[in-house]
């Protein structure tokens, strides 16, 4: 096939596309389903700046083919908070410890964090800088995003009980 | 960077995907991207894609006569995060927990990472000290050691459907991996130890020469001195960056001092 038509819910929406073969799932986001929050920066899967999370793993949508996304469910850093109002504790959390500068890898940063505090809600200093290893920060130096994630996986553990 | 044109084939199960294969001009088969989606970016030149990501016949992992099967087509983390592969190829768990980082490991696939021919892949060498066997669609069964000599030549026009490995729990085993910074670096070398009951393996991948080309068993390692000074021929054939070859001498002395 040269082109064909997807469906993906994306942040609990279910979306019907028309893709190229060769269309990436980070433009489907960006052009055609304007969720800008998804970066698109290396394009080489070096700097996780366009870390989505589909079907509930983190992966890089520069190197993912939208037309193999058919089905899948998919979470942007747009979907993450409960409302408008409140913020996801990961994301309260680079804010409280000042982990974002200029903000570039941060939706990155946080879905690579969502990530690992699902898979691991209690992680060491060192577990926390693998689980971010996919994502590169250019401002910060990474002390506050892992003290960030820290603080996030307290939150979260005291919220889930 | 966007992507070149190309045609996209979905087929039903991996005899089809080798049918394509065969059949259509300028073919390439794509499971997790991770390596071959960067390189048409790059310089790739290709047609068609044969998506066999989703194949059902290429995943599972199972153990079953005393054999532990890992699907060509699972990815990286589902094999890390198995028990059976804890219980029975804990070294493989551990390459692949050094391997890249956590996004590629979700995507990326156990038969991508055999089947790109990579001189610096990191799980060939651990798979070959741990006696894997690389099953494929037309020629069958091919031991990792066999496939290593020649691995463009199995994987142009066949299907790699299963990785299989004694399941057997290692009384020993050991793994490095050069740079020791995790993930993001690309590995120049890696070294692997693993220990059953039947055998005692030491292998390594030198990171300039593909296939891996130190293997040597039980009788070698009895002697260290022996062993180093094989080690140190062998690599300075195959790893012609000096500083590299100065680490990893050092560290294969570390290495094997308490094997």
């Amino acid at each position: 096939m040269k082109s064909c038509e997807i469906k993906i819910t994306v942040n609990g929406v279910t979306h019907t596309v028309d893709v190229e073969a060769n269309t990436l799932l980070v433009s489907v986001l960006r052009d055609q389903l304007n969720l800008i929050g998804t970066k698109h920066a290396c394009g080489d899967g070096e700097c996780g700046a366009c870390t989505v999370i589909l079907n509930g793993k983190s992966i890089l949508s520069c190197l993912t083919l939208a037309c193999e996304c058919n089905g899948a469910d998919i979470m942007t850093i747009e979907g993450l908070a409960k409302s408008e109002k409140e913020l996801h504790p990961i994301q309260q959390s680079f804010m409280d410890r000042g982990a974002v500068q200029c903000g570039f890898c941060t939706p990155g940063m946080i879905l690579s964090s969502k990530y690992l505090l699902d898979t691991n809600p209690d992680p060491t200093d060192e577990q926390i800088e693998e689980g971010l290893a996919g994502n590169i920060c250019r401002c910060t130096g990474y002390v506050k995003i892992v003290d960030a994630v820290k603080d996030a996986a307290k939150k979260m553990r005291e919220i889930n009980g | 960077m966007a992507l070149p044109k190309f045609e996209y084939h979905a087929p039903i199960d991996a005899a089809s995907a080798c049918k394509l294969l065969n059949d259509l001009e300028s073919a390439q088969l794509l499971a997790g991207g991770t390596w071959v989606l960067n390189q048409l970016k790059k310089t790739a030149n290709i047609k068609n894609f044969i998506g066999i990501k989703a194949l059902s016949d290429l995943k599972g992992i199972d153990v079953k006569d005393g054999h532990l099967s890992i699907g060509a087509a699972e990815t990286l983390d589902d094999i890390s995060r198995n028990g059976a592969v804890t219980e029975y190829a804990p070294m493989l768990q551990k390459a692949i927990n050094k391997l890249a980082t956590p996004q590629i490991r979700n995507m990326a696939t156990i038969g991508g990472n055999i089947c790109s021919c990579l001189p610096w892949a990191d799980l060939p060498a651990a798979l070959l000290a741990m006696g894997a066997q690389f099953l494929f669609l037309e020629q069958g069964k091919v031991s990792c050691a066999q496939f290593l000599t020649a691995p463009k030549k199995y994987c142009a026009k066949d299907i790699l459907t299963a990785i299989v490995l004694p399941a057997q729990k290692p009384i020993k085993y050991k793994y490095l991996r050069l740079p020791l910074r995790n993930q993001t670096d690309i590995p120049f070398g890696s070294l692997c130890f693993n220990e059953t009951k039947q055998s005692k393996v030491l292998t390594a991948n030198m990171g300039n020469s593909y296939p891996v080309v130190f293997i040597k068993t039980a009788e070698l390692l009895n002697d260290k001195n022996k062993a180093y000074e094989a080690f140190v021929i062998e690599l300075t054939v195959h790893q012609k960056d000096e500083l590299r070859c100065r680490i990893m001498v050092g560290m294969f002395k570390e290495f094997i001092a308490d094997l």
